[in-house]
């Protein structure tokens, strides 16, 4: 051992000096900017406020208004509904279309661009165009419908039809993303497995099922765990669609984000906003710990 | 045989052209919209092309809002979270893959908590840190929540961990310091993953919405995609306009990523995109 000698311990205390500064500014700027905040917004929603944007420790008082608000009763609702239908419905619709992708077929890097193209639109722009598009009376998809003998529907301001114009919307916007992704891993997949489903004659559907899916499990894993955690959060189309506060259909999709941005930002109530973001995170985090546990049951690491 | 082979590879043609076809449509509509009357854009039946081109709708829009400025605005705030991104993460990441030192995973779990706990959290109050600076409405407050970036240290830590150490030894043999270790030799082996972070952080600061309107309420300070989110309200009686305003936000982007979609393509397979 030399670690008698000065001179390596010299230099393994300046080694260490070196890892302080390396890994200094990440450090110092994450405390300020995130570690703090949590501490602060955690402090801020037992609190109530007082004059000049200072803050009084209260009690749980915040948590209380919650329960009996109940716009954020549907909020939680909305959020849940928008999640558990936008992430896994995307998810399918990308894997299908990128195993086809992966099939020898001519243009693929045409499809790809295309099919990217709105991951790279700004969500505004693209909300904008959507909300014309299902315009009840002169909106495209209507006037589809109705030249295909149907009724055309009040896409965003008809309860039963609302939420599911805001998915269509997100699924649109993300399946470029999850394509990429899945692609990636559906040409790691060996082609191996899949000439021996063909000597065995497999359908497509079956091999897809079979083979694919269960290989690739790992990539859907994580586009699970991004994809919820990602919709959790939804706010930008909600907001693009329908604004702050009294848009028919709000009541329909509001979701709990962006309740806490209205609530904090608009209604100036910090102190209550930061109880909402409290319980999103909240919700966020059982979603990611059922996820891990699940996971063991159908997640194939080729390892 | 072969016949069945061909006859399944239209089949997969036609469902991927209906699929490229259902991607495309919202940006032909915007782009026919834009150059449309409103009579033309509320007629029914529908009208798909405009009997002439209404470039007056971009004239109205670009009076309706300072575009130079909001794209300066944007890419300032792109570069700057860049730069940030970049510099800070990999330094970071050098540290924490390659020096042991002590309290190294303990100072790691910061990153994997900034990771886990989702980013309005910290909204509030960095909110209150930017207008105690008296800097609401500047580029240096749409910078600000990118000015460390916890996703950047993990995974560039990841790609430093996958190197191999020898290089490292031959360098310390041969009397290089740390600095110079990271700067000449191991920067320049992650190049590739230092684009995809530069990719992922484009794309992520270009796709907020909720920080710059939060920050920046001067429409000369927003950026585009939260200056259309605010002209939305002003021009809600002009459809012709306001779909010439996203597609003067939209289309520049697009062409950029026409450009070089390779790196966009390959910097969101690598980085999984959060």
């Amino acid at each position: 051992m030399s670690a008698g000698r000065p001179s390596a311990a010299n230099k393994k205390y300046a080694d260490w000096a070196w890892g302080y500064f390396f890994v200094a500014p990440t450090v110092i700027g994450l405390i300020i900017l995130n570690i703090y905040p949590i501490f602060i917004t955690l402090i801020m929603s037992f609190s109530k406020s007082a004059q000049f944007g200072k803050f009084k420790v209260s009690g749980p008082e915040n948590y209380i208004k919650l329960l009996s608000d109940p716009e954020v009763g549907a909020a939680i609702r909305n959020t849940l509904v928008f999640t558990l239908t936008s992430v896994p419905v995307g998810i399918v619709i990308s894997l299908v279309l990128a195993a086809l992708m992966c099939q020898k077929i001519r243009g693929v890097g045409t499809y790809r661009v295309i099919y990217f193209m709105p991951v790279i639109a700004a969500p505004a722009a693209v909300a904008m165009v959507w909300r014309l598009m299902y315009n009840t009376d002169y909106g495209v998809l209507n006037q589809v419908l109705r030249a295909m003998g149907f009724q055309g529907i009040s896409w965003l301001s008809d309860s039963r039809y609302a939420m599911m114009s805001v998915v269509i919307t997100a699924i649109w916007g993300g399946l470029g993303q999850q394509i990429i992704i899945l692609i990636g891993a559906i040409t790691n997949v060996s082609h191996s497995y899949y000439e021996a489903a063909d000597i065995d004659g497999a359908s497509s559907a079956r091999k897809l099922w079979s083979i694919t899916v269960p290989l690739v499990s790992p990539s859907i894993f994580f586009l699970l765990i991004t994809g919820l955690i990602g919709a959790l959060k939804q706010f930008d189309i909600v907001y693009m669609f329908y604004g702050k506060r009294t848009a028919p259909g709000l009541g329909d999709t509001r979701t709990l984000i962006h309740k806490y941005y209205v609530e904090a930002f608009d209604v100036l109530d910090k102190t209550y906003a930061s109880a909402l973001v409290m319980v999103a995170f909240l919700i966020i985090l059982v979603f990611t710990v059922i996820q891990f546990i699940g996971q063991k049951k159908w997640v194939y690491y080729d390892d | 045989m072969e016949n069945t082979k061909a006859r399944g590879s239209i089949v997969i043609h036609i469902a991927l052209i209906i699929g490229a076809i259902v991607m495309a449509f919202p940006f032909l509509w915007m782009l026919l919209t834009s150059l449309k009357t409103q009579g033309e854009i509320s007629a029914v039946p529908i009208v798909v092309l405009p009997s002439a081109f209404r470039w007056e709708n971009y004239q109205k829009a670009l009076d309706s809002a300072p575009y130079l400025l909001l794209y300066k605005n944007t890419i300032l705030m792109i570069i700057g979270r860049i730069i940030c991104a970049l510099l800070f993460s990999s330094m970071s990441a050098y540290g924490f893959a390659r020096i042991s030192f002590p309290g190294n995973n303990l100072l790691f779990s910061i990153v994997i908590i900034q990771m886990m706990v989702p980013a309005e959290i910290f909204m509030i109050p960095q909110y209150q840190m930017v207008s105690k600076l008296n800097l609401l409405n500047s580029v240096f407050a749409l910078i600000f929540p990118g000015l460390v970036s916890a996703f950047g240290a993990f995974f560039m830590r990841q790609q430093f961990m996958s190197l191999p150490y020898e290089l490292e030894e031959a360098a310390i043999l041969d009397g290089c310091n740390r600095w110079q270790i990271y700067s000449r030799i191991m920067l320049p082996l992650t190049k590739s993953a230092m684009v995809s972070l530069a990719v992922f952080t484009a794309l992520f600061a270009w796709k907020d919405l909720m920080w710059p309107i939060i920050v920046n309420m001067d429409m000369s300070k927003l950026t585009l995609s939260a200056g259309l989110a605010t002209l939305k309200v002003s021009l809600s009686s002009n459809q012709g306009a306001l779909m010439a305003s996203s597609v003067i936000a939209t289309f520049p982007m697009l062409i950029l990523y026409a450009i070089c979609q390779k790196q966009f393509i390959e910097g969101i397979a690598q980085t999984g995109m959060k």
